[in-house]
């Protein structure tokens, strides 16, 4: 199931928000969050939904051998085991074709295909299983003895299939008990309406100009940098909108999740792009692999390389993900050793001119490679004019003018001007005002994007492809 | 505690909103199972059973069902539908066509006004006074009395242009003078027993044909020294058959000890498109020192493609067997011919099923005229003779003041296509209306007859479903009636480069009637391509120019003809003679039918009187237009509006 379903909000939602909260009972209350959380999976995996309880159960295990004993090469082992084993279902499901394939280009052989269909959110929940037992093995949270906790840390349906990736030790406390204030709830409710009118409103509306722009049959220069600004944007907004709406929904029960977009599109840096965009990856990548590594201490180049190419390879089993993984790893060297000492020595304002120009360049130039999984070089090219039959024409110029308006709304809600003045504004209004204000903006969201998505009954998740 | 208070009223609030609506969801009373609007069965809930369970379909079921049933969904889909407007600005490639069918005197539909009411005459008066003053002179624009010697009649003759795909009619245009005629021989079989026997000798092709004897030696050549008049002949045609020629061509060099040889060598032509089991004649035309004719060999590359035998009439004819090229090959001496033989398929298209005709079915009518039969919405037509009346005068003007012929060609919307009873009694019969128009025409415009051509071939493709507009392949059918109105011969649908432009296209009924049964029919574009190289050059409405390398381009749907509506586009084909130009004044439903003209103009300009106040007749009159012709749909051509603003194109203003 995904959140922008009419089912998810009129049907399973109010159900839900009615079982929790008629029932007072801390336990009770987990196992109501964890039955309708199976049942938010079963709905789009009605088989693979006992792999990830039997991926948990097997995690629970290792993470209660790891805690039985003191010896720290039989520690080792379990954890050695317990990653193996994460990785191992991440492998088959998700990389065995890739790599079979691979290997029947590189090495001319044909080893027979294997039809396997990656569980939605496979990505996700193997990393907070791994995280848990990372965590445990390093002594950074405690064993925890009761499944059900660990089943609903891993099967939580908000961040269960499309991120935020929570690590264990952020949320550990929580899974016991929570209280939820109402006002905590209008914060919710008022993030995931955000949330889902980025999806609703921008992201699947860029989706369809893109591929508008893509069916031109003449290729233009203007039609093709278009169609990877908006790509770029849809991302954005998908992405950060199931996130705003995943972190609103664990608000409502009472969870704290951590932050996971924080406006990436005004950073001046890849460097600082990467603090910004999908942050629960990069700390995630940041823990358990970098610092591990060496981190900054020593063979730093190696280790990004290696963290950006598992980046870019976790986005996708496909090269065009591990071009866009390797074309950052370059980047970020390319700006510690000159672009950001460089910005340091002239003025302030002349590098943050150069610093958004050049990384709004980058970032949609990088979202080109990561969008082509077929025809790269191509479509590459047409970005520099090689293969384009014109520069503009009418026809892209119509596609443009025809949603310019999107366009410009799209700019303005990735750029933080509303919470700029928001943080202006906001000590001089009485809390009543500011609580009517948010519960007209929630309405008007939710009533806005209820009617998109009755209007086109087809709006998958792009992440899910993770 | 306040701020608490606050708090909850604002949660109740929403959850009184939402709530509400999803209890009423839940719970709606007299759930739709059917919709009434889309005619079709609602998703009804799933059946649950072990295997839809396992293989997703169950849930994937109930949330279909939920969405499907969800509360006032029709109006929900309505509203999104406006949201998509706020997205940007209409740039307005399609131009705002009349097909919510007006009604224009206020009047009920044709059908019922069969009659000239006095006010019709009336009205006629009016008309025939405005353009009385204006055909006599008085405050006309400049330049315009001297055209006035220039009767209407004073049309051009019908261009003697031989079409390049035309294949029989040639005929006529044989009649040279110096054609020697020489009795025709025995048979064709054996002239293709002798074509059996040259090949290997000649040319190692597959299958090759000889219309005569041995070729005279090459040291004859080096001795042809004064031959009296060198005649001009048409081998293979009047020499006809290998037998006659062979004796000649042998018994020559006996006769004056001289020997002949070849001065030239020509084919009638050096394409030939054609469709599998058609078939042509090619001619020859060899220009040689033998007074009595000359001999041609003829060799083909592919008998697979296309096979050759001696017309005993002259020639040779060509029959089309299988797809492909083929090259003939005709040689006399060291003069050397070809002709590349395009064999194609049957006429391509989209899979089509034509309305069911039967008689229980019946049409469900919208507002605006429009109605729904089948998996398709229909526009029909009204007729206004008042209006009708300004648009023959209207064309009559414009015959007057450029001298040129001057066409009407109206074209029917989709309703004519119809054929069961209950739903043509109750709209309006276009061929009566078109008739009626036709009627109104004085003998100095061409009005084509787009109603027979269209009525025949009703069966096919000829309409969109979910847009007014005819296809490519319904405006092929009017470009037929067209060319053969002007002396023209069309070339064949199948001659012309056929492509899907679009699988599935949703046209502008979509969004007009904003019904959900119109937004589930479905539509492809298809693409007849000119045979002719071409390019476009047009003018959008801020005046931009932008050169395109075909007239059929890329935008989606119906606006890949001629990139949509613009002010002013210019089409020239390189290929064509450029003095023969055509002015084409429209409105969409001329975009689909300009790339045949393709066929036969060197330079088509195509007007949108909608987009521009230039003076067509300033602009134009020096151009040397040799036709001028009015595509309208039968409501455009009903209606005053375009009367007003083709009038206003040359600087005259109606009432």
């Amino acid at each position: 199931m995904v959140f922008s379903n009419l089912f998810f909000l009129y049907v399973f939602l109010p159900l839900l928000f009615a079982a929790y909260f008629i029932i007072k009972n801390d336990a009770y209350r987990r196992g109501v969050l964890v039955a309708f959380s199976l049942l938010f999976y079963a709905w789009g995996e009605p088989v693979c939904v006992f792999l990830m309880i039997g991926l948990v159960a097997a995690d629970y295990l290792f993470g209660r051998l790891i805690g039985a004993t003191r010896v720290q090469s039989v520690r080792k082992l379990w954890l050695t085991l317990a990653i193996v084993s994460n990785l191992g279902v991440l492998g088959f499901y998700k990389y065995l074709g890739f790599i079979i394939e691979t290997l029947n280009a590189v090495f001319n052989v044909s080893i027979p295909m294997v039809n396997v269909t990656m569980p939605i959110g496979i990505s996700f929940f193997t990393f907070q299983t791994m995280s848990y037992v990372i965590d445990v093995y390093r002594e950074d949270a405690e064993v925890q003895k009761s499944f059900f906790r660990l089943l609903l840390y891993v099967s939580f349906f908000p961040q269960l299939i499309a991120g935020p990736i929570v690590r264990y030790k952020d949320i550990e406390a929580q899974l016991d008990s929570r209280s939820v204030s109402v006002s905590e709830f209008n914060e919710g409710l008022f993030r995931f309406a955000r949330g889902l009118a980025k999806k609703a409103l921008i992201a699947d509306s860029c989706a369809t100009v893109i591929s508008s722009l893509y069916a031109l049959t003449d290729v233009t220069l203007l039609s093709r940098w278009a169609g990877a600004v908006f790509f770029t944007l849809q991302l954005y907004f998908d992405f950060s909108g199931y996130s705003d709406m995943a972190i609103g929904l664990g608000r409502m029960f009472g969870f704290r999740f951590l932050e996971n977009f924080d406006y990436p599109l005004i950073s001046t840096s890849a460097t600082e792009f990467w603090r910004r965009w999908h942050m629960s990856l990069g700390t995630f990548f940041r823990d358990y692999v970098y610092i591990p590594l060496g981190g900054n201490r020593h063979d730093q180049q190696r280790n990004i390389l290696v963290v950006w190419f598992l980046t870019g390879l976790w986005h996708g089993a496909a090269w065009n993900f591990i071009l866009w993984g390797l074309y950052y790893a370059f980047l970020l060297m390319f700006e510690k050793r000159v672009l950001l000492g460089w910005f340091k020595r002239i003025p302030k304002l002349a590098a943050d001119i150069i610093g958004h120009i050049y990384t709004v360049f980058i970032t949609v130039f990088g979202f080109a490679i990561f969008y082509f999984d077929k025809g790269l070089l191509k479509n590459l090219g047409y970005l520099f004019g090689i293969g384009t039959a014109y520069g503009t024409d009418i026809f892209t110029e119509s596609i443009l003018l025809d949603n310019i308006l999107l366009l410009a709304a799209a700019v303005f809600f990735a750029i933080p001007v509303i919470p700029k003045l928001w943080e202006r504004v906001k000590d001089r209004i009485p809390y009543t005002a500011e609580r009517i204000l948010k519960t007209a903006v929630v309405v008007v969201l939710i009533g806005a994007a209820t009617v998109r998505l009755v209007g086109n009954s087809y709006s998958p998740f792009l992440y899910f492809r993770f | 505690m306040k701020n608490k208070i606050v708090d909850i009223v604002c949660l109740c609030l929403v959850g009184a909103v939402f709530g509400g609506t999803a209890l009423w969801n839940l719970v709606q009373p007299n759930r739709p199972t059917v919709s009434e609007t889309e005619k079709r069965k609602l998703a009804a809930m799933p059946e649950l059973t072990v295997s839809s369970l396992t293989d997703g379909s169950y849930f994937a079921g109930v949330s279909a069902f939920i969405s499907d049933t969800f509360v006032a969904r029709d109006r929900l889909v309505g509203l999104s539908r406006r949201m998509d407007t706020l997205k940007g600005f209409d740039y307005a490639l399609d131009g705002a066509d009349n097909f919510v069918v007006l009604n224009p005197s206020g009047e009920q539909k044709s059908g019922d006004n069969t009659g000239t009411t006095p006010e019709d005459e009336e009205h006629a008066a009016a008309i025939d006074a405005v353009f009385d003053a204006l055909f006599n002179g008085g405050n006309t624009a400049s330049g315009q009395d001297e055209r006035e010697n220039d009767g209407p009649e004073n049309v051009p003759t019908d261009d003697q242009n031989d079409d390049q795909n035309d294949s029989q009619n040639d005929e006529a245009s044989n009649g040279q003078n110096d054609v020697e005629i020489t009795p025709p021989g025995p048979d064709t079989a054996e002239g293709e027993d002798r074509a059996e026997t040259e090949a290997p000798e000649t040319d190692p092709a597959p299958d090759a044909a000889e219309t005569t004897a041995p070729e005279p030696p090459a040291e004859t050549e080096a001795s042809a020294g004064a031959v009296p008049d060198p005649g001009d002949v048409l081998a293979g045609l009047d020499r006809g058959d290998g037998e006659d020629a062979a004796d000649s061509a042998g018994s020559e060099p006996e006769d004056g000890g001289e020997t002949y040889r070849a001065l030239s060598l020509k084919l009638s032509k050096q394409k030939l498109n054609l469709t599998v089991g058609t078939g042509t004649v090619l001619y020859a035309y060899a220009e040689s020192t033998d007074p009595n004719g000359a001999v041609v060999h003829w060799a083909n590359s592919d008998k697979n493609v296309a096979t050759i035998s001696i017309n005993p009439n002259g020639g040779i004819d060509v029959k089309a067997v299988g797809p492909g090229t083929a090259k003939l090959t005709c040689t006399i001496d060291n003069f050397k011919a070809e002709c590349e033989v395009k064999v194609s398929e049957l006429t391509l298209g989209v899979d089509f099923t034509p309305p069911d005709n039967d008689e229980n079915l019946n049409a469900d009518f919208l507002p605006d005229g429009l109605f729904i039969y089948g998996d398709a919405v229909y526009t029909q037509a009204f007729y206004s003779p008042v209006n009708a009346n300004w648009y023959a005068k209207t064309a009559a003007y414009y015959a007057k003041l450029f001298g040129c012929r001057v066409s009407t060609v109206v074209a029917p919307v989709s309703s004519m296509v119809i054929d069961n009873p209950n739903v043509k009694a109750k709209v309006s019969d276009q061929g009566d209306i078109l008739q009626k128009m036709r009627d109104l025409c004085d003998a100095s415009v061409n009005f084509v007859d787009t109603y027979t051509p269209l009525y025949e071939h009703r069966d096919e493709y000829l309409f969109f479903r979910t847009d007014h507009h005819w296809t490519q392949r319904g405006a092929y059918y009017a470009y037929t009636a067209f060319a053969e109105s002007v002396g023209l011969t069309p070339t064949p649908l199948s001659f012309f480069e056929f492509k899907v432009h679009q699988e599935e296209y949703h046209g502008s009924m979509d969004l007009y009637t904003n019904d959900t049964r119109v937004q589930s029919f479905k539509d492809s574009v298809e693409a007849f391509y000119p045979t002719k190289q071409n390019t476009m050059t047009l003018t959008d409405k801020n005046g931009k120019t932008w050169q395109y390398s075909s007239c059929i381009n890329n935008n989606s749907g119906y606006l890949c003809f001629i990139g949509g509506d613009h002010p002013y586009t210019v089409i020239n084909v390189p290929d064509n003679p450029q003095d023969k130009n055509i002015l084409v004044l429209k409105d969409s439903f001329g975009n689909a039918f300009v790339p045949y003209l393709c066929e036969h103009y060197g330079n088509i300009i195509v007007v949108d009187v909608r987009w521009t106040n230039m003076n067509v007749y300033e602009q134009l009159k020096d151009y040397g237009l040799t036709d001028i012709v009015f595509i309208n749909n039968i409501q455009a051509a009903n209606s005053y509006a375009w009367s007003k603003m083709y009038m206003a194109a040359v600087g005259e203003k109606l009432p």
